[in-house]
C-alpha cells in the first residue's frame, strides 16, 4: 500500500492517552506547522502524535540535519519515537541518517526533493503492482468467488490507477520541464 | 523496518501457485518500502488465503513466518482498518482482510494530498524571512503536491464515475 503520502507503515497502534509533544524548543509558528503536519498524519493514518512531529520538524528544522538528541530535547519526544520514525522514513529514501562512531546518537535529516522522490516513486510502481495482482487473479482462476473477491476488488481499482497515476507524472515532468 | 532474521519464509502450507503469488506481492514491497520478507508474505497470503480469516498461529503455520511478524501487520494494518481483528480464546487472534477498506485507504489518502498541501503552504508562511538553504525542502514540497493535490482527486472522480466504491 504504497500510495499514500508517505508509506502507511507509518501506523502504530494508537494509545487512548496518545497527546501532542510540548515542543518547548518551537517558536509559536514553527509549533503551528509542525502540528498541522502532524494532525495531516493523524487523519490519513491514524499515526502517533509524536511521530508526525518529528516529520513535520525535520521539515522546517534549521540546521537541516539534527541529533536524534535534539529532536528529543527540541520537540519534548522520546528517543524511541525518533528511533521509530528513522525506521519508517530512512529506509523507503524520505531521510538520511547518519550514525556517529562510538555514541549511539546520530544525525537524521530530509534531503531537499526526497520526499516527492519517494512519493513518485511509490507511485509510479503502481502497473506493476497491478501485473502482480492479476497475477493473484489466475492462480485463483478457479477458486469460489468468496476467496476470489479480495483480489477483485483491488484489481479493478489498481487496472485504473496503473494507467492513471503514470500519465498524471507525466505531465508533472512535462510542466516541469519547461 | 527489516526484521533481524530477514530472509524469505518457506510457505509450507501454499501451494505453487499460491506461493508464486504471494511472492510477488513480497518483491513489490520490498522493492517499494523496503519491507521484511515475513511481512510483504503476510500481506500477500491475506489477499488469497482460504478461509479469509486466519489466526496468527495457522499465519506462522502457512507461511513458516515468526509469531512476532505476525504481531507486526497486526499493529501496522488494523489500526487502518485494512485488516480486521478478531479475539480469540487464549490470547489469540485473527486477521482477516477487509474487502473495502483498501480502496477505500487509497482513496483516502489521494483525496487528502490538497489538505497536505495547504499544510505546505502554511509551513512557507512561517519560514519566510529564512535562508533558502531552510526553506528549500518545503518549496519542493509545496510544488509537487500542488500538482498531486490538483490531479489525484480527479483521477478518483473518474474511477467512481466508472465504479462507484461502496
Amino acid at each position: 500500500m504504497s500510495e499514500s503520502t508517505v508509506q502507511p507503515d507509518a501506523i502504530d497502534r494508537i494509545e487512548q492517552t496518545d497527546q501532542p509533544p510540548p515542543t518547548p524548543g518551537l517558536t509559536e509558528g514553527e509549533r503551528g506547522f509542525v502540528h498541522k503536519v502532524a494532525q495531516h498524519y493523524r487523519n490519513t493514518d491514524n499515526m502517533a502524535w509524536n511521530y508526525g512531529y518529528v516529520f513535520g520538524y525535520l521539515m522546517i528544522c534549521t540546521p537541516v540535519q539534527q541529533r536524534a538528541s535534539q529532536i528529543v530535547e527540541a520537540l519534548g519526544v522520546t528517543r524511541e519515537d525518533v528511533d521509530r520514525v528513522s525506521q519508517l522514513l530512512v529506509t523507503p529514501g524520505v531521510f538520511e541518517r547518519r550514525d556517529e562512531p562510538g555514541s549511539d546518537d546520530f544525525l537524521m535529516w530530509l534531503p531537499d526533493g526526497n520526499w516527492p522522490k519517494a512519493v513518485r516513486y511509490s507511485l509510479v510502481n503502481m502497473p506493476r503492482f497491478h501485473e502482480v495482482l492479476k497475477r493473484g487473479l489466475e492462480v485463483l482462476a478457479d477458486a469460489p468467488a468468496e476467496r476470489r473477491e479480495r483480489i477483485a476488488t483491488l484489481e479493478h481499482l489498481y487496472r485504473h490507477l496503473a494507467v492513471e497515476i503514470p500519465a498524471v507524472f507525466d505531465r508533472f515532468e512535462t510542466a516541469t520541464a519547461k | 523496518m527489516t526484521a533481524p532474521v530477514d530472509v524469505k519464509p518457506p510457505t509450507p502450507g501454499l501451494n505453487e501457485g499460491e506461493r508464486d503469488y504471494v511472492n510477488r506481492v513480497a518483491e513489490h514491497y520490498r522493492d517499494t518500502d523496503n519491507m521484511a520478507w515475513e511481512h510483504g508474505f503476510l500481506i500477500g497470503w491475506l489477499m488469497i488465503c482460504d478461509p479469509v480469516e486466519q489466526s496468527a498461529g495457522e499465519l506462522c503455520k502457512a507461511l513458516g513466518v515468526r509469531r512476532e511478524s505476525v504481531d507486526h501487520i497486526d499493529a501496522l494494518l488494523v489500526p487502518p482498518g485494512v485488516l480486521t481483528r478478531k479475539e480469540l480464546p487464549g490470547g489469540e487472534y485473527a486477521l482477516a482482510m477487509s474487502l473495502d477498506v483498501w480502496p477505500k485507504t487509497v482513496q483516502h489518502s489521494m483525496l487528502a494530498v490538497p489538505s497536505f498541501h495547504s499544510v505546505m503552504e502554511h509551513g512557507l508562511q512561517v519560514l519566510e524571512g529564512e535562508p533558502e538553504e531552510r526553506r528549500r525542502r518545503l518549496l519542493n514540497m509545496e510544488r509537487f503536491f500542488r500538482y498531486l493535490g490538483e490531479e489525484l482527486p480527479a483521477v478518483f472522480d473518474r474511477y467512481e464515475a466508472s465504479a462507484p466504491l461502496k
